[in-house]
């Protein structure tokens, strides 16, 4: 796409402090730089430990980074702002643009209160006092493809967790984002119901000149339905590009790793799976220099272990960090 | 990552909580025993008050006189003069108990108003702000939570001279002492209730800080509050009757405590006037009886959802 | 068909306050089957956990057996679980069943060093502590797990290396039945393969003759089991090996569910996976006649109405549909 990305991550680290003392610390990223483009579909896939929570709350200006820069560029405007510097009208400016959906549908609701007044907060806030509510929300709520009837009235604990995920997403859509940061918003939704959410997602997309970041740990809706994914492991992308791309030429062992790992019925070869169980099986020693998936990758050789790759173009957008590329 | 049946599970627990909770309470038997208790002892103390005499101290409506003469002291009780009969200074021993447990509760309301006040408005601070203020007050209310109540209580009440000791002086000192305890309880579910991802969402909705205080945790830490509340009054109570059954009562009204230790010193026991300390040990009794049996219905109703310890005295 | 446990017409409940009833397990009859690796699978508002427990006559307030019977089939006879006396039946829990239930990682006794409480409890089954141990290290390492573990506390280990340890500590005994709820559900990918592996690898070899899982990851254990039960709000829907419900499912629920799963590389564009639509039913009021019908696409007026009868279409395939009613 020769327009310019949305959303521009450079250099972001972010260590939290282990301890009372403070002087241990966890590096949950490690430099991560990635864009996000206008109307498009991304998957940011990784599991626990890589960070991608973390790069999520950054984002959505939640948890303050260590280091790094988060780039927004505004809807009627060509220059880039720090989102970690802007002042208080840009903040409210950024939160109407940039807007978050939370793994837990049960306590992304307080349950205090109805589900109702969550959207009517929404409108208040993003869309100012002369606006007709409840028409606002029954279009958004049938936008998401909700019957208002059967939700609206109702407290968080009286919907199930896909219902209440609509209903956030709803709620997220109400000042018309561009960006929408959704984290991990499929997982505790029953499993015969999530196809739905992702497609509903795709015409988001497709219709409403937005752009999605699902974040996820299952390859198989990124594989599914994405333009584009980044995969994360322990605060480092690893690997990025089109999905058709991935699909075709993982490159990447951890990817191949991720990809090989979906369940199926024929009888697939999982070379590196099970090598990585072998591996495993051995012992792993976790080591603090070089590229940090070397522990656990049965191609590690010398280099791996004492140098740390970095991202590089592979073929077109397709890139990888790692040095059996090089 | 949870899996979507057990959250069910969790929602159904986590059930609105104004919905649910005084519906639990009230059907938890040791609450309702000691809650009924409890309000027949209000009644008793307030409608009784009605058919006392209109001022304890003073004996001038059934002696005629200030004095107190020989005639009128120890009496054993009459009807309808005298219900409980007479104290060793001639004064009508039912009016003592009734208006005695009135002020009592008064007392310990306005008490646990006090501390209920401080803890909450403490609680939030520290549990919401967090940084230095919240190790402070953290560490405050540590460090003093260790402190027997009671005898800073005596010695704060020992050095006030007796005219300045009033029973609204009392109501303070004793809210203000209460607070470590209840303060940690509000600020822990102030804490977890930050920690909720609707939190979070209110950050995206552009609420600023008083909002999300006021409307997103307030709300449910409320319940908790009124919980607090009812275990402070019971703190207060206890905390008045055991400094009034040694002296060191509020010196310008008659509360329990105060009708306790007079009857102790007034020799109840050793001349064997039974309808003189039997009827108020009893009022003491059941009025901790109560107390202790909605203070363990609280806490069973409360303990196994949420893991907090109320403090009970 | 030999099976290890049989139930007739459980009915399993849970009492709330205000005396209403969640009604988990809603009349099932199943027959678990001897050998292999069997899957229990259901989502949100199947009751699963509940059959599970029902089935290893784990009944505890307020969790109630309305009517229903449940039967073993040991050494060749069938007894009602009901009237094994208690001794009897804490021995037979010992020694030839084991649980792993859905938080076991957190249930842990966190005084008590791991290796202390294997060998504590290899003891109470009357087994060696030793040699019970020495298993114990063997698997811990199969999983990834250091032998060091050993002497570690729970909370001194990760969420996942406790997870794999409860795992590997339920196996120590050698039980001739492993019943697993959700034994994976929080472990990274590799480890969910690992672990798995692991348990069917026992299975195989023998150490254990029949394990059940439950879980609500149908692909996942679809691949790994030989035969499943399906169950949705409440009921037993469909039964049958792992081949015929892959190559032909009977159930709408079952089909349909396997459609929602895009399988790798289908692509959006080409086709739309669908997912079912609608939401599980609430157990506390169930729909009437069969509990799937609000979102079947195949109903008929029949389904809303009266409960779907079993249909055996042959020995261990069940179906509870009125669609094969007349297929039969």
């Amino acid at each position: 796409m020769p327009l310019k990305p949305l959303l521009v991550v450079k250099d972001l680290v972010k260590d939290y402090s282990i301890g009372i003392v403070g002087r241990k610390y966890v590096r949950a990223l490690d430099k991560v730089t990635l864009d996000i483009n206008e109307k498009e579909f991304i998957a940011l896939v990784g599991e626990s430990g890589s960070g991608k929570t973390t790069l999520a709350r950054i984002v959505l200006r939640l948890t303050p980074p260590t280091s790094g820069r988060v780039l927004y560029k505004f809807k009627e405007s060509d220059d880039y702002v720090n989102v970690w510097s802007m002042d208080d009208e840009q903040i409210r400016r950024y939160r109407a643009e940039v807007q978050g959906i939370f793994q837990d549908p049960y306590t992304s609701f307080n349950p205090f209160y109805k589900v109702d007044r969550a959207l009517k907060v929404a409108v208040k806030k993003f869309l100012g006092e002369g606006v007709d509510e409840d028409k606002v929300i029954r279009e958004v709520l049938e936008a998401v493809r909700l019957n208002p009837d059967e939700v609206l009235g109702r407290y968080p604990h009286q919907l199930s967790g896909g219902q209440l995920q609509r209903i956030s997403i709803a709620r997220a859509l109400i000042p018309r984002p561009r960006l929408l940061i959704a984290d991990e918003y499929i997982s505790m939704v029953d499993m015969s119901t999530r196809a739905d959410i992702i497609n509903l997602s795709r015409d988001l997309v497709d219709k409403f000149d937005m752009s999605i970041v699902m974040i996820t740990h299952e390859m198989n809706m990124a594989l599914y339905a994405t333009d584009r994914i980044i995969v994360l492991f322990k605060g480092v992308v690893v690997e990025q590009g089109d999905t058709r791309e991935i699909l075709k030429e993982p490159l990447h062992p951890y990817t191949q790793l991720l990809i090989e790992a979906l369940p199926s019925i024929e009888k697939r070869e999982r070379k590196i799976l099970s090598k990585t169980i072998e591996i495993q099986r051995l012992g792993l020693h976790e080591v603090t220099t070089g590229c940090p998936f070397a522990p656990r990758c049965p191609y590690a050789f010398d280099r791996c272990k004492s140098k740390k790759p970095t991202l590089t173009n592979y073929r077109g957008r397709h890139m990888v960090a790692c040095w059996l590329y090089v | 990552m949870k899996t979507p049946s057990v959250l069910h599970k969790v929602a159904v627990t986590f059930r609105g909580v104004r919905e649910t909770l005084l519906g639990e309470l009230f059907t938890n038997k040791r609450f309702v025993v000691g809650f009924s208790i409890f309000l027949a002892l209000v009644l008793f103390g307030y409608v009784g008050s009605m058919f006392a005499y209109p001022d304890p101290w003073d004996i001038s409506y059934y002696t005629g006189s200030p004095r107190c003469t020989d005639e009128y002291r120890f009496l054993p009780p009459t009807f309808p003069k005298h219900l409980l009969g007479t104290d060793q200074s001639c004064r009508d021993i039912y009016t003592w108990l009734v208006v005695g447990l009135k002020n009592s509760l008064w007392v310990a309301a306005l008490a646990a108003a006090i501390t209920t006040a401080i803890a909450t408005s403490l609680g939030l601070l520290a549990g919401y702000r967090g940084g230095v203020l919240d190790d402070l007050i953290n560490f405050a209310s540590n460090f003093f939570m260790v402190i027997p109540m009671f005898i800073i209580l005596l010695m704060l009440l020992a050095y006030i001279p007796l005219e300045a000791r009033s029973s609204l002086l009392v109501a303070i000192v004793i809210g203000i002492l209460a607070w470590p305890g209840p303060t940690r309880i509000v600020r822990s579910m102030v804490m977890q209730n930050k920690a909720a991802d609707y939190v979070d969402v209110a950050k995206l909705m552009n609420f600023t800080t008083s909002e999300i205080v006021f409307k997103e945790i307030l709300p449910n830490i409320a319940s908790y509050v009124f919980l607090i509340y009812i275990s402070s009054f019971s703190g207060a109570i206890f905390a008045e009757v055991g400094i009034g059954a040694i002296g060191y009562g509020p010196w310008d009204a008659v509360t329990l405590g105060r009708t306790f230790n007079n009857m102790l010193g007034g020799g109840a026991v050793f001349i064997g006037a039974w309808w003189w300390f039997v009827p108020v040990g009893l009022v003491v009794v059941f009025l901790s009886y109560s107390l202790l049996l909605i203070n363990l219905g609280l806490q069973h109703v409360f303990n196994p959802r949420l893991k907090l310890t109320l403090y009970a005295v | 068909m030999d099976y290890v446990i049989r139930s007739e017409n459980l009915r399993l409940y849970y009492i709330l306050p205000r005396g209403i009833y969640v009604k988990a397990v809603d009349g099932v009859s199943v027959k678990i089957p001897r050998r292999g690796v069997i899957g229990l699978v259901g989502e949100s508002g199947s009751g699963k956990t509940t059959l599970g427990e029902g089935l290893l006559y784990l009944i505890d307030p307020p969790m109630i057996k309305v009517s229903g019977k449940i039967y073993y089939n040991i050494q060749g006879r069938e007894v009602d679980v009901e009237k094994i006396p208690p001794a009897d039946l804490e021995k037979l829990r010992g020694a030839w069943i084991s649980y792993i239930p859905q938080y076991a990682m957190d249930a842990l006794n966190p005084t008590m060093k791991i290796g202390t409480f294997i060998k504590e409890a290899a003891r109470y089954h009357g087994k060696d502590p030793d040699e019970a141990l020495k298993v114990a290290v063997d698997r811990f390492k199969q999983l990834g797990l250091p032998a060091s573990a050993m002497d570690r506390y729970p909370h001194e280990l990760s969420g996942g290396m406790r997870q794999r340890a409860v795992v590997v500590i339920s196996t120590v005994l050698n039980p001739k039945f492993l019943l697993a709820d959700e034994p994976v559900s929080n472990l990274d990918v590799v480890q969910q393969h690992a672990v798995i592996d692991f348990l069917v690898d026992l299975v195989e070899s023998g150490s254990i003759e029949t394990m059940v899982i439950i879980t609500h990851d149908l692909p996942l254990i679809l691949e790994k089991s030989r035969y499943l039960l399906i169950m949705y709000g409440g009921h037993v829907v469909e039964t049958g090996s792992r081949d015929e419900i892959w190559s032909d499912p009977l159930h709408p629920y079952t089909k349909l569910f396997l459609e929602s799963i895009p399988p790798v590389g289908v692509r959006i564009e080409t086709k739309r996976i669908k997912g079912i639509p609608g939401n599980p039913p609430d157990l506390r009021f169930p729909p009437p006649g069969c509990r799937f019908h609000p979102r079947c696409p195949f109903r008929m007026s029949v389904c809303s109405v009266k409960e779907p009868p079993e249909i055996e279409m042959k020995p261990g395939r069940k179906v509870k549909c009125w669609l094969h009613v007349t297929k039969k």
